[in-house]
């Protein structure tokens, strides 16, 4: 899920949530709990490196020695290392460039305005599937759907004459519970991906991941997450809410304003030079030997440019569109506002690089232990051992990531610790890296709906209130359930259908590893 | 040099050029913009220098004969490719990204737990005023034994300590940027450069003698020396230089935020304790620093040669500051209440690093700017042919090391790293300086007093940004023209002492740059 420090908790609520939240509420923060996992691997090092194990390491062929990190040597090359574990660390650079330009569409008002654009040309009883769907979009601007897309699902369906919860329902099903779909690419891609690679290269250093390995799978799970948010919204949820009277304060209400001329012509003029600019690319790759090609002529091979280069396209694919809407419709005067926008995207990145300077220690740590392939290796035994089918272990996976997403919250945070375990341990029974990080997306969409523990939870509790004073945090969780339980069963099946289909899950993704 | 500051200062001429100074500088566009176009103008430059092909002879010990260093065009294919599958790398890989980073990860937890501002009341409240200047400057000089620290602790903490005393914060930065970036060359102890400074040397000096040997601490008198000139000059400029033109300080200049609400007042009762407990906390983290690297089979000494140089006592010192502020500052919060859990703890880091937005945008641009400048090849080109340019002027005499550091003050402008610059110039001016008859030892510590003098005011130098980024937390309309005016008294001024003490040092008394050196090659 997103990252963000927790904003103030509720005063101590009763009965099954109230117990959730407390019991949430005494795990360390995630940055503390890399911190402690740091000490525990050390230890783990120092006693695992006085036992002999059997299994056969598949990069040396000799059997695994796991590797005390607590002798005189391995101390001093941490400590010397430390500052290039977190600078070299794959999410730091990658977030950050790919944040330098959105960071800029957002300041300037690209996608604000092209969000309200969305909504407000669509008829009335498409207004469900299109908040959920532009819920789905926003996921490209990281908090965008926090801040504008859940407040404004309300507000429209209040102006539409139907009930605003149902309206903040669909949002934050779209948002939060279809974190994982997306029909265009998010900052969460180079993401997971260096989180996933980082776990892969445990077993296989030579490995690349691709940024946009699970691109078609996203994209195609928006088409679900849409349909299946639509029927809740409309004939679950809704109905469910006629006896709720809406009593809030109205008056100051976030204004969902009609696109001002100027504003219009921004978006439309950044929106074709998005376009044009994507029209280059394409056109420029076309020629066999175009430099975006690799040496054989391949578009699709890692070491080809135009996959190493997917970040930067990424930064000039929002920057340059941001910096023409706002100089069309006037927000940017001078080159200070983009500055701006930048320096508040980077601010607003401090708990992140915080908590990613933790675990780029703990993964140094785990893996030049040795104890990653170790857990792989033997975890891999014991599934082979039991013989379940591979899709059974997807479902695990599943499963098992929702559970954790429970308690904790943030999506770089839980892949983070999950990634170094799953990814070698799933390759080693023959399943892809990019599959494993599938099934972890599906599982880490979607019960982020339902754990007041995930970071702005509270913030949509507050967003009910103005409409229904009353809300509470039973009241949202009882109200998405039915979003969670469905898009977790719906969604789980959705990925074993598409796997048994054949269609590839993102860019230069396979199913098993070593790739067929 | 005293009655030097006083005249300059005095006529007034110099203010106004100074005055000039900062007028054009800030007509410059916002520092991240000038780095964006900057990387833009390198672009459009390498393209035509790689279409004039441009190319200079390669003197490089290691260049194989006749090779050539060509201006490498970034605007076409190949060049385009390169700068977009980099852009990533440049910016992780640019050194202060992490180290300001990491460093200020631990800092910052001192920082909010008010352990700093505890500390700078301590030791202000009663110290006399200029002292604290020398001190700072001095700090400074010697901080470069810890590698690049001084920029990251030292003045950003001056800034501080100005504040609270009621003075201008900028000259208090100002006074500890001069010290740490003017006096790079200066230091007390043998630093991190130094073996590569002779390295570069000792090959160069090959070129005429394949027998002639350069130790690592060739300059180490010159340089003792040169602590305590840089120190003098650097106070001084700060006192009637600096500190009257900038005038007194207006708080709302400041960022929102940036000041911290907490005046000078005397530590309650508690603060005083929960002081000494964090001092028992920081002379514990330091006695075992100590105990790691002091006795002579010490774990974090160079495990090969069991020497302090390239130890990983050195290459983590960041690790170790990180440390190293972060107990003592966590034993502070612990006492005094401002941090109570592991939430306040990371709470603190995570402000920290919200207030390092502006600095890593900047980073980001500089960093590219720096790696396309270094993939055309044009520093290196510009290096040598300004040395062959003096080459071919013919000067001798000890008067030939003026326009020499003058050449060398004049690239570190475009080349900032002090072994890159050293790297390309060496191999001409080494070689050129013996057969007029001077010591491979006597030219590199000329060399190093050209390298350091214009540190200050080139935003080539790495670590620019930083400060930039600093000082605007005080001065939210800060631009590039005004630091560069602000440190410019000092360029000017160092550069004058250092020359001097140069002369007088070598020529007058006729002393030793270093211990076992001689002045003049072949040895008398």
């Amino acid at each position: 899920m997103s990252d963000a420090t927790p904003t103030a908790t509720q005063a101590q609520p009763r009965g099954f949530l109230g117990a959730v939240e407390r019991i949430g509420n005494r795990i360390p923060d995630p940055a503390m709990l890399f911190v402690a996992l740091l000490f525990v691997v050390w230890v783990l090092s120092w006693l695992f490196s006085y036992v002999d194990f059997s299994v056969i390491d598949p990069r040396t062929g000799a059997p695994i020695v796991v590797n005390n990190l607590l002798t005189g040597d391995a101390i001093t090359t941490f400590f010397s290392k430390l500052v290039t574990n977190f600078s070299g660390f794959g999410p730091v650079g990658t977030v950050l460039v790919a944040m330098l330009g959105i960071g800029v569409a957002e300041h300037t008002g690209f996608i604000n305005t092209s969000l309200r654009a969305l909504l407000s040309v669509t008829p009335k009883q498409l207004l469900t599937p299109m908040v959920i769907f532009v819920g789905i979009v926003s996921h490209s601007a990281v908090d965008a759907g926090y801040v504008l897309v859940i407040p404004l699902g309300g507000l429209i369906f209040y102006v539409a004459g139907r009930h605003p919860l149902a309206g903040i329902a669909a949002a934050f099903a779209g948002v939060s519970g279809g974190f994982s779909a997306n029909p265009a690419p998010s900052s969460l891609d180079p993401l997971l991906q260096s989180l996933t690679q980082v776990g892969a290269q445990i077993l296989d250093p030579a490995i690349e991941i691709n940024p946009l390995n699970n691109y078609f799978f996203t994209a195609i799970s928006s088409i679900l997450i849409v349909a299946l948010g639509w029927y809740l919204t409309d004939k679950v949820v809704e109905p469910r809410l006629q006896g709720t009277e809406v009593d809030g304060d109205l008056d100051d209400l976030p204004a969902m304003e009609a696109l001002e001329p100027q504003e219009r012509k921004g978006m439309w003029a950044a929106i074709a030079v998005m376009f044009l600019g994507l029209v280059v690319v394409v056109i420029t790759a076309i020629p066999m030997d175009s430099p975006w090609r690799n040496p054989e002529g391949y578009i699709t091979r890692f070491d080809a440019p135009i996959m190493q280069s997917i970040v930067t396209l990424i930064f000039l694919g929002f920057l340059v569109p941001g910096i023409v809407y706002g100089l069309v419709a006037g927000t940017i005067r001078s080159s200070k506002d983009m500055i701006d926008g930048m320096t508040k995207a980077m601010n607003s990145m401090a708990y992140y690089l915080v908590i990613m300077f933790f675990i780029a220690q703990f993964v140094y740590a785990f893996n030049v232990s040795n104890l990653g392939a170790l857990m792989a290796l033997e975890g891999a035994e014991l599934l082979k051992a039991l013989a379940l089918p591979w899709y059974v272990t997807i479902v695990g996976i599943v499963l098992l990531t929702g559970f954790v997403n429970i308690f904790v919250g943030s999506a770089s945070g839980k892949w983070g610790l999950l990634a170094p375990i799953f990814v070698p341990m799933l390759m080693t029974l023959g399943i892809s890296p990019d599959l494993t990080q599938a099934a972890y997306r599906v599982g880490d969409s979607s019960t982020n709906i339902i754990t007041p523990l995930m970071p702005y939870f509270p913030l949509v509790v507050i967003y009910c209130q103005r409409y229904v004073k009353g809300s509470g945090i039973g009241t949202l969780a009882a109200m998405m359930l039915p979003y969670s339980i469905t898009f977790l069963i719906g969604w789980t099946a959705f990925l074993l259908l598409y796997t048994f289909s054949g269609i590839p899950l993102g860019i230069l993704s396979s199913y098993t590893y070593p790739p067929s | 040099m005293a009655s030097d500051v006083a005249t300059m200062e005095k006529s007034g001429w110099f203010r106004r050029f100074l005055d000039a100074v900062e007028w054009l500088g800030n007509l410059l566009p916002h520092p991240v913009s000038l780095f964006a176009l900057l990387c833009g103008a390198v672009l459009v430059i390498s393209g035509i220098a790689g279409w004039l092909g441009v190319s200079v002879e390669d003197v490089r010990p290691t260049a194989e004969a006749g090779a050539r260093i060509e201006a490498i065009s970034l605007l076409n294919g190949d060049g385009l490719r390169r700068i977009v599958e980099n852009l990533v790398v440049n910016f992780t890989g640019f050194v202060p990204l992490g180290t300001v980073l990491v460093a200020l990860l631990g800092v910052g937890v001192a920082d909010k737990s008010g352990l700093l501002s505890a500390v700078v009341r301590t030791l202000v409240l009663r110290a006399p005023k200029q002292l604290v200047t020398v001190a700072v400057v001095f700090a400074g000089v010697v901080s470069n034994t810890a590698s690049e620290m001084g920029y990251v602790v030292l003045v950003p903490l001056a800034g501080v300590v100005f504040y609270g005393l009621g003075r201008h914060p900028l000259a208090g930065m100002a006074a500890a940027f001069a010290g740490v970036s003017g006096g790079y060359s200066a230091n007390l102890l043998i630093g991190t450069v130094d073996p590569l400074l002779a390295g570069i040397t000792e090959e160069a000096a090959h070129l005429i003698d394949p027998a002639y040997e350069v130790h690592a601490a060739v300059n180490w008198y010159f340089m003792i020396a040169s602590t305590f000139l840089v120190t003098i000059v650097g106070s001084l400029v700060t006192i009637f230089v600096v500190e009257p033109r900038l005038g007194a300080y207006d708080p709302s200049m400041a960022q929102e935020g940036a000041l911290s609400e907490a005046k000078l007042e005397p530590l309650t009762p508690e603060e005083r304790r929960a002081l000494l407990w964090a001092g028992v906390a920081a002379l514990g983290m330091a006695g075992l620093f100590a105990l790691s690297v002091v006795p002579e089979n010490g774990v974090l000494r160079n495990p090969d040669t069991g020497d302090v140089l390239r130890s990983p006592f050195l290459r983590g010192i960041v690790a170790l500051i990180f440390v190293f502020f972060l107990v003592p500052g966590v034993v502070y919060g612990k006492i005094v209440g401002t941090i109570n859990n592991d939430r306040d703890l990371i709470k603190a880091m995570a402000d920290t690093m919200g207030s390092l937005g502006l600095y890593i945008v900047l980073v980001f641009f500089a960093a590219q700017f720096v790696a396309f400048f270094a993939w055309t090849n044009l520093g290196a080109i510009i290096a040598v042919s300004g040395a062959q340019t003096l080459q071919a002027i013919g000067l001798t005499g000890p008067l030939v090391f003026i326009p020499f550091i003058m050449m060398c003050s004049f690239i570190n402008l475009m080349l900032g790293s002090a072994s890159a610059q050293w790297a390309v110039t060496a191999p001409i001016f080494v070689p050129m300086l013996m057969l007029t008859g001077y010591s491979p030892e006597v030219i590199q510590a000329a060399y190093r007093i050209g390298d350091s003098t214009t540190n200050i005011i080139t935003p080539m130098m790495s670590y620019f940004g930083l400060i930039l980024a600093f000082a605007t937390r005080y001065d939210r309309n800060l631009g590039i023209g005004t630091l560069i005016a602000t440190m410019l008294p000092y360029s000017i001024c160092f550069w004058v002492a250092w020359v001097s003490l140069f002369f007088l040092w070598v020529f007058g008394l006729g002393l030793p740059v270093g211990p076992e050196t001689q002045t003049y090659y072949p040895p008398a």
